[in-house]
């Protein structure tokens, strides 16, 4: 707990070297679980105050489970064309330091530089950290960016810490495995013009140990009579994406991706495993109809969202799910289909409502239902969540 | 305070963050001076799924080719009551040949060969399940209970061994050996 008290320090010295705070404002939201016993749920509280340009930022999550979960703080601003951003984690149920991260910026004319340093506590693995710096060169609609690791890098999705309870939060620096070694180097250029309005994309990812990942996407590749296609084929360790995306000039958007992997029978290639495939169809501006259908599910479920990810144990299958919006309200229902489902083959039912009833304040539902007790929604079959979100 | 003397007192304050912080942040977890087979911690969300990974470090005889956990009569002990098995999964090359499960006592025990080539450093096999709770998972298990063998040829009768707890916070990479050099 050293750690927060130099962390308590080092921000009770920041608003004396910035000033006087002007406001204070921030969000306080609340879910409280009905289904399958009541009970609190997770409490958030962000408190931001800003002054001369300079923002400090503290969040706190808590839980009526779990307790005191997560507190972060931040400190974000500018020394003329140098910025910086800071960030604190500490892990209060194991009363100890968790994360550091520090973000320094510059822009000069055309070319902007980031350096990114970050550091993990032993609670989890460390100490160890490291730096990655990123250089990015934008003109007109094509941009170059290129990143170089040594001892951390910069994960496309990001580097995510977990609480067994379910909740995480996630940084842009990875800091292993620590030290100044060479550790991940990118390169990558974005809206390469082409001929017939063709823009291409281009990624090379190297990692320490070999190729991470090779992407390359064309959009707006035209068709006729106002149909085009995007393509976008992605290969790395092993297994790749490929996705196609036909559009029809002012009406829907369909996008096909199938994930596979290279199929290898020691040293011979053996064709291609297709693990499964995704069907999105964009009908309007918010609204969407989305189809994953899983051959291998462990590996469709590493390119899904937690929240997406199919149950193995359940049988589960396939995921369908509609997503709609209107001007106050966003709606997402999916509908997990398995071999152990109830009618239709349905193993769960899972429903997520947002609304908002003031322009500072909004109303949210989750619900999860299973029709069959097939081991997807243990312990109980079912939870129902309502919440709040306020801002100030 | 005046203008000039704040945003001094604030570069000064951001330089010493900067030269302070900076030591701390370029280390790296030494590599194990010592062959070491290290059981990770079960990490996981409650009420979802678990996983222990089994790693191996500096192992000599060009790397490690076999694992037995169990030889001795007993494999891998852990707590039931927090987690449950449902598979071990070889993984870089290794497959599991035999295993044995049993979530009412808590024990797993199996055997893992890799028939490509030997590892020296990094994860061999992944056992996974359910977790059912954020305490100590209890992972036990003797030295004389293991046995490992090289790509060499001979068996490996030298190394320290490490077996993890129940982590509260994780991340699903560079847990525990993984991310040395």
């Amino acid at each position: 707990m050293r750690w927060v008290g130099l962390a308590l320090a080092a921000l009770s010295l920041a608003p004396a070297a910035i000033g006087q705070p002007r406001s204070l404002g921030g969000e306080w939201s609340v879910e409280l679980s009905l289904l399958p016993t009541p009970n609190l749920g997770l409490v958030s509280l962000k408190l931001q105050t800003e002054r001369n340009g300079w923002t400090i930022s503290s969040a706190t999550e808590t839980s009526g489970t779990w307790g005191w979960i997560w507190q972060e703080f931040e400190i974000r601003g500018d020394f003329g064309p140098l910025g910086v951003e800071g960030t604190l984690l500490f892990g209060p149920a194991v009363a100890d330091f968790l994360f550091a991260q520090a973000v320094y910026s510059l822009s000069l004319a055309d070319i902007d530089l980031k350096a990114h340093t970050a550091l993990i506590g032993p609670a989890l693995g460390g100490p160890r950290g490291g730096t990655a710096f990123e250089a990015g060169f934008s003109r007109d609609r094509t941009r170059i960016t290129g990143q170089l690791g040594l001892g951390a890098w910069l994960p496309a999705d990001g580097f995510t810490i977990h609480h067994v309870s379910g909740s995480s939060r996630t940084y842009a620096t990875d800091p292993h495995p620590g030290g100044s070694g060479f550790t991940h180097a990118l390169l990558a250029a974005e809206g390469i013009p082409l001929s017939w309005g063709i823009a291409c994309d281009l990624t090379v990812s190297l990692h320490k140990t070999g190729l991470d990942r090779l992407s390359i996407s064309a959009t707006n590749i035209p068709i006729c009579c106002g149909l085009s296609v995007d393509v976008e084929a992605t290969y790395g360790a092993g297994n790749g994406t490929l996705a196609i995306a036909p559009k029809l000039a002012g009406f829907a958007e369909v996008c096909v991706e199938v994930w596979g992997e290279a199929g290898l029978a020691g040293r011979t290639w053996a064709g291609i495993e297709i693990d499964g495939y995704r069907i999105r169809w964009g009908i309007r501006d918010c609204q969407h109809l989305e189809l994953i259908n899983a051959f291998h599910v462990s590996a469709v479920n590493e390119r899904l969202d937690p929240s997406d990810r199919l149950a193995a144990d359940g049988g589960e299958f396939a995921l369908l799910r509609l997503g709609t919006c209107g001007g106050q309200y966003t709606v997402d229902l999916r509908l997990f289909f398995g071999t152990r489902g109830g009618a239709f083959g349905i193993t769960r039912f899972a429903f997520t409502g947002r609304i908002s009833v003031l322009a500072n304040l909004t109303l949210g539902l989750d619900a999860t239902l299973c029709p069959a007790p097939a081991g997807c929604c243990d312990p109980s079959g079912g939870a129902v969540y309502i919440g709040w979100a306020f801002t100030f | 305070m005046r203008t000039v003397a704040k945003e001094l007192l604030a570069a000064g304050v951001a330089a010493l963050a900067w030269v302070g912080l900076g030591g701390c942040f370029w280390i790296s977890k030494d590599l194990p001076a010592t062959t070491t087979v290290f059981f990770s911690d079960l990490i996981g969300n409650v009420d979802g799924p678990g996983e222990v990974t089994v790693t191996v470090a500096q192992v000599p005889c060009d790397g490690l080719a076999a694992l037995a956990v169990g030889w001795g009569g007993i494999g891998l002990r852990f707590d039931p009551a927090q987690f449950q098995v449902t598979d071990v999964q070889g993984v870089n090359g290794f497959v599991v040949l035999a295993k044995f499960i049993d979530n009412t006592g808590g024990e797993v025990r199996f055997v893992a060969v890799n028939p490509g080539a030997g590892v020296a450093t990094g994860d061999v096999v992944r056992i996974i399940g359910a977790r059912l709770g954020a305490g100590d998972a209890g992972l036990t298990v003797e030295e004389g209970n293991l046995q490992l063998a090289g790509a060499c040829g001979d068996l490996v009768a030298t190394y320290e061994l490490t077996t993890g707890r129940g982590a509260q916070y994780f991340v699903k990479e560079g847990q525990g050996c993984a991310g040395w050099d």
